[in-house]
Order: C-alpha cells, then structure tokens, then sequence
C-alpha cells in the first residue's frame, strides 16, 4: 500500500473541482477519481466528501442533475460550470506558485543564503 | 466575492428554502446510493453483504453529523435554528393552560423583574446621564453664563 499523504486544508476543494472537471460524476465517482488518480496516496474521509461538494455547488462552481448511473440507480452528477472552470484555472496556478516557491525553498544550498 | 458567486448563493439558498423536503430527501438519497457503491465494491474485495455493509458505514462516517455540515454548507442551518414553528407556539399556549398556577407565577415573575430591570436602568441613566427639568431637556448640550454689555 502506498503512503498516505495528508490533506493540506483547502486541497479538498481543489482536488474535487479537478476531478469534476474530467468529466460528470456522481459523489462516489469522486471518490474514486482521486484515488485512483493518486495511486491510492491521496483518501478522502468519504462523508466529509459531500458538505464540500454542497459547499460548490452553493458557490456556483459545480451544478447538479440527477440521472442514472452505471448500474442504472438514481445518482446526482456533478459537472463544472464555468465559474468552476474559472476557479480551477486560478486555484491550480496558485498551487504550482505554492509548489515552486516550496521546492526552491527546500532544495536551498548554504551557497545560496 | 464576484456578483456571480453572490447570485449562485442566492439562488441556491432560495432553492434550499422553498424545496427544503426536497433537499433533505435528495441528500439522504445520495448518501444511500453511495453506501449501496461502497458496499459492492467491497463485496467484489471478498467480504460478506453483511461486513460489507458495516465496512461501508464505518467509513462514510457518522450520516447525522455530515448533514448536518452540509446544511451549513447551504446557508440553510442559520435559518434551521431561528425557524419559528407553529407546533412550538401550540405547545406552548397548551402547557400554560394546563398549569395555569405555573402560568400566573411566572408572570409576575416576569413583571416583577421587568420592573427591577427597567427602574434599576432608569435610576442608571439619571445618575449617568441626567437631563435638564426644562421641555426637550435631553437636547441641552452645553450651558453659559453671558453677561451682554448695555451701551450707556
């Protein structure tokens, strides 16, 4: 099994906007993408998934329908609206100045002080 | 926050509000439908329906608590609170009338107190703040002597 990463608070809305933006899901679905995705580093407590997911949507970033899943059950399917597309574009470049700004701190020599 | 995102507040609060039946029955089942995903999965891993099951439960957590946090997650809790419900007042005016000995007393227990908390506020105020005995006394901000020159 491979390690488990800890959330850093935030990420949570990030990750889910991400993996509705690959396509419409339904919670579970979520679940699953980002799991899968990360190679099982990153698990979310699967409750806490859905106050997020309302959170969104009360937000207007993602939108709902109900329709029929896989197994033909009623599920709710999330998509992103393009606030939410908006959001993603500018939460990921903050991420990868975050990220940058880490490594480069990180990875520092006493040559470079 | 951007006008967009304001409407979208607004509009899924409306939402929350007017269909509120509806919303409540749609989050129990999506939590359902979840529940039911995770147990075949885990079923497909070997376990039986029923650890499945229990697996399944205990993973997603305590049901109550979530929706409870995603009530607050559409404004709708704030408003869960302060709901004035019309069973409350029924309630109410039935129990008075069933003890009315415990009704009378706790009016002049309210009067009573009212009375000391209003004439302890008033005695407060004159002390803090007191007015001059004249019409619209409380309006008097300043006070001066003036002593005008007569011309001889």
């Amino acid at each position: 099994m491979p390690d488990q990463a800890d959330l850093l608070p935030g990420t949570l809305d990030l990750l889910i906007l991400k993996s509705v933006s690959l396509g419409a899901v339904h919670g579970y679905g979520v679940l699953l993408r980002i799991e899968q995705i990360s190679d099982g580093a990153l698990e979310i407590q699967q409750g806490a998934l859905y106050p997020a997911l309302y959170r969104l949507e009360h937000n207007g970033l993602i939108e709902s329908e109900w329709g029929t899943s896989d197994n033909n059950r009623r599920a709710k399917f999330y998509r992103l609206t393009r606030a939410g597309r908006r959001q993603l574009g500018d939460r990921e470049a903050s991420w990868q100045r975050l990220v940058e700004a880490m490594t480069s701190v990180l990875t520092a020599t006493p040559q470079q002080v | 926050m951007s006008l967009s995102g304001l409407v979208a507040r607004v509009r899924s609060l409306w939402h929350g509000l007017r269909y509120r039946g509806d919303v409540e029955a749609e989050m129990t089942a999506e939590f359902r439908h979840h529940l039911e995903l995770r147990t075949e999965d885990l079923i497909r891993d070997g376990l039986t329906q029923e650890d499945a099951a229990r697996q399944a439960r205990i993973e997603f957590g305590h049901i109550e608590s979530h929706k409870h946090d995603a009530r607050v997650s559409r404004g709708l809790w704030l408003f869960d609170e302060v709901r004035f419900s019309a069973l409350d007042v029924k309630l109410g005016i039935r129990m008075l009338l069933k003890y009315p000995g415990l009704s009378v007393i706790s009016v002049i227990g309210m009067s009573v107190a009212i009375a000391i908390g209003a004439g302890g506020f008033g005695v407060i105020e004159s002390t803090l703040d007191p007015t001059l005995p004249l019409p619209e006394g409380e309006r008097v901000v300043s006070s001066a002597r003036s002593r005008p020159t007569v011309a001889t």
